[in-house]
């Protein structure tokens, strides 16, 4: 009796959190919200959503674009580098939204990333935040130009792509997790027309 | 020489490289995680298309969108054919957007100052 009750009680829980849950999500005007594991199937289906999502709302093709291009390199940077053994997935798992605010498109991400790697993705995040549009257009086309091929150094150009969508600032945190990870964040924005 | 021909998928473009027809063209929206395993064969194939003893080519970009990592093949694709003008092969690019597109003009621009090979952008 005492599971049955509480098996009840955990139902109305659940279902009070999605409500919830739905209340915050319009109350921030978030578009759409993931959080799992990253592949690239999840990103064509995140990058279509948010695509089909903000032309419903009316918002101009430039700017479905825009929301589009970034969505896809800030997904696809994760699933290079947030590739975890099935068991640990779901501590580990990786986060993104797309909300809106007044005039602003805020597109945010959250991942693991390896401590080592730390270091080399802040001097860029910091280098790309001191760079002029006419700056990054010049780092965008040396950095595509350059050889040897490497899929990992890629997220470079995805970077600053996104930057040179956005026209702002990136912003971007590191959390401490333990003694491997830490927890990457990074939000950018676009201004809507 | 055998043409190559690739359906679009829901992350890779339409390619048609079809010397019958005489018809060199790049179509859709190009976001594969592993560009180059995509792209290497088709810079394959138009090295192939050089050896056999083709003079000239027209090839034209229809993309509506591409992430990075396709930016990148495509500027080897374009390297591999400037290489092709300096070897004395007669290359035209022709790149095709919709007027309202700026990320497509914005990409043709980009590519047209790092190259000497022409590349006409044709409004649609």
């Amino acid at each position: 009796m005492v599971d049955f009750f509480n098996g009840i009680e955990m139902k109305k829980e659940d279902m009070s959190f999605v409500f919830n849950l739905h209340r915050t999500m319009l109350n921030h005007k978030f578009i759409l919200i993931y959080e799992g594991e990253f592949s690239q199937d999840i990103t064509k289906i995140l990058a279509l959503m948010a695509e089909k999502k903000m032309g419903a709302i009316g918002e101009e093709s430039n700017i479905i674009k825009k929301i589009f291009g970034i969505t896809v390199e800030c997904l696809q940077n994760i699933s290079k580098h947030a590739a975890f053994p099935k068991e640990e997935l779901n501590e580990k798992s990786s986060i993104f939204t797309i909300g809106r605010d007044n005039d602003w498109y805020y597109i945010s991400t959250g991942n693991l990333i390896s401590n080592p790697e730390v270091d080399a993705l802040k001097l860029h995040l910091e280098e790309i935040n001191t760079l002029t549009q006419d700056e990054l257009k010049t780092k965008f086309k040396e950095t595509m130009s350059g050889r040897p091929i490497d899929e990992k150094s890629n997220c470079g150009l995805g970077l600053i792509e996104i930057a040179r969508k956005s026209k702002e600032k990136l912003l971007f945190d590191f959390i401490p997790f333990n003694e491997e990870y830490s927890f990457f964040l990074f939000q950018t924005k676009v201004k809507s027309n | 020489m055998d043409k190559l021909i690739i359906e679009a998928t829901d992350d890779t473009p339409k390619i048609i490289l079809d010397p019958e027809k005489n018809l060199y063209e790049f179509s859709g929206r190009s976001m594969p995680e592993d560009a180059a395993e995509f792209y290497l064969p088709i810079i394959q194939w138009l090295k192939t298309y050089k050896e056999s003893g083709f003079k000239s080519i027209i090839l034209d970009f229809r993309m509506e969108y591409f992430n990075t990592a396709s930016s990148k093949m495509i500027w080897d694709i374009l390297h591999t054919l400037q290489g092709f003008i300096d070897d004395g092969m007669k290359v035209n690019v022709r790149w095709f957007y919709y007027k309202d597109d700026l990320e497509m003009e914005d990409a043709a621009n980009d590519y047209s100052e790092m190259f000497s090979l022409p590349i006409e952008k044709i409004i649609l």
